[in-house]
């Protein structure tokens, strides 16, 4: 593991702009909240400071975690993927863009739902353990304290704080003993609109070479067997992680090692280029 | 443990043995996955509707249960009625946090919106002590299905 990539990516923050549409309110809204969001972090973890910076005010309604919902360009966002993906998805490194959240008070749609912190931990938690039997088949998390999955989860509560200890607890999960190699990779692809896509990818081919990422995102879409648009593309895909374009060549466990969240999953979204 | 053909195969003739037996289950994405709904009346007199899914988990290589129970305006009940109202859980018998590290919230991979599921972790382990002979999923949801209030046919046992 490289210390400088890790200590990067694990402060690397998007600029948000959180506006509140009341339906029916009489009263003006209040003004828009801007924050810098940590890249690693989720919107289940930022949502309560907004809606405070919302209900400071000491006219109009009250706006209540459970009955709002976030839009971001008419699209129900997901308040459990990592904001770093969010980022991605909208496509906005380029420019280095404010991610631009509307906060909805009307009823949500059917494919929204509120994400508080003890669902957003659950997941979280479920992640940690899924990427760890896809490494070392749960070797490392079945032997972990308690507390040490607490402690991540802690760290990933209070970033850009914390990164020492968090790196203290996601170099055991990169590690293996007696030097085995990784069963699996784990690795989540994101395409526009779709659930993620995942499946059992190694990180080497079978005569030993290394996998690359690129081979690696295109073994996932073949066995989620994605429509034939994607791959009868013309230019091969931009693979964008951390707000940059990964090399197609790179080889897939340097990704695992130093571009996985916290949750250790390489998330990757896919932006089909237009030429 | 269980390949993602075998899971296929298993799917669908759990499907029409179920089916034979008077419950309403049908295949899903052209096989790979099977679902079931029907209507519950909870002790309150709420009427709800239940929503199961069984996949394939291809990291864990089992099949997983998801769930999801909605009010009549469609809206998915909260996780704290869930447990204690649709499930029966009681506080007593087991804390929230000790249910959240066996079930919770996921994204569901076909239909990418957050769903409630059994967490499959542990389901080799559970499997190896169960008699699969005669089916793996057979014996898979009589012990997953009824932690959710769901059952096997009399006829199946």
């Amino acid at each position: 593991m490289d210390y400088e990539v890790c200590r990067k990516v694990w402060e690397s923050h998007v600029p948000c702009q959180f506006t509140l549409q009341s339906s029916g309110g009489t009263h003006g809204e209040p003004l828009p909240f801007y924050t810098m969001l940590p890249r690693f972090s989720y919107l289940a973890l930022a949502i309560q400071k907004v809606l405070s910076s919302f209900n400071r005010r000491d006219d109009g309604e009250k706006v209540h975690s459970d009955k709002m919902w976030l839009e971001h360009n008419g699209i129900p966002l997901k308040m459990y993927i990592p904001i770093g993906v969010i980022y991605d998805q909208a496509n906005l490194s380029e420019n280095d863009s404010i991610l631009e959240i509307i906060v909805r008070t009307s009823q949500p749609p059917p494919q929204f739902q509120m994400v508080d912190r003890d669902m957003m931990e659950a997941m979280f938690m479920q992640n940690i353990k899924e990427a760890d039997y896809l490494k070392t088949k749960a070797e490392i998390t079945k032997n972990m304290m308690k507390d040490e999955s607490a402690q991540l989860w802690r760290s990933v509560c209070n970033i850009p704080d914390n990164f020492d200890e968090f790196w203290t607890i996601v170099q055991k999960l990169m590690e293996t003993s007696e030097g085995n190699e990784f069963a699996h990779i784990p690795l989540r692809v994101y395409v526009k609109n779709q659930a993620f896509k995942q499946a059992l990818i190694t990180a080497k081919h079978p005569d030993g070479s290394l996998r690359t990422i690129g081979e690696a995102v295109s073994d996932v879409l073949s066995s989620s067997s994605s429509s034939s648009t994607d791959s009868q593309s013309e230019h091969p895909p931009r693979l964008i992680s951390h707000g940059i374009d990964i090399p197609h060549h790179t080889p897939l466990i340097f990704a695992a090692k130093n571009l996985s969240y916290p949750d250790n999953f390489i998330h990757v979204v896919l932006l089909l280029v237009v030429p | 443990m269980l390949t993602e053909q075998q899971f296929r195969d298993e799917i669908r003739g759990f499907v029409d043995k179920m089916n034979e037996n008077n419950f309403h289950w049908q295949l899903k994405e052209i096989g790979k996955y099977a679902r079931e709904t029907h209507l519950k009346t909870l002790s309150d007199g709420r009427v709800i509707t239940s929503e199961t899914h069984i996949l394939y988990n291809s990291t864990y290589q089992v099949p997983t249960i998801w769930f999801n129970f909605f009010e009549n305006n469609g809206s998915p009940l909260p996780f704290r009625t869930v447990i204690r109202d649709v499930l029966n859980i009681s506080e007593t018998e087991e804390s929230e946090a000790s249910i959240r590290s066996r079930i919770s919230h996921y994204e569901h991979p076909f239909m990418g919106v957050l769903y409630y599921n059994i967490h499959p972790c542990n389901t080799s382990n559970i499997m190896k002590e169960l008699n699969t002979d005669r089916s793996y999923l057979m014996s898979w949801f009589s012990v997953y299905g009824q932690q959710i209030g769901l059952k096997l046919p009399d006829r199946v046992l």
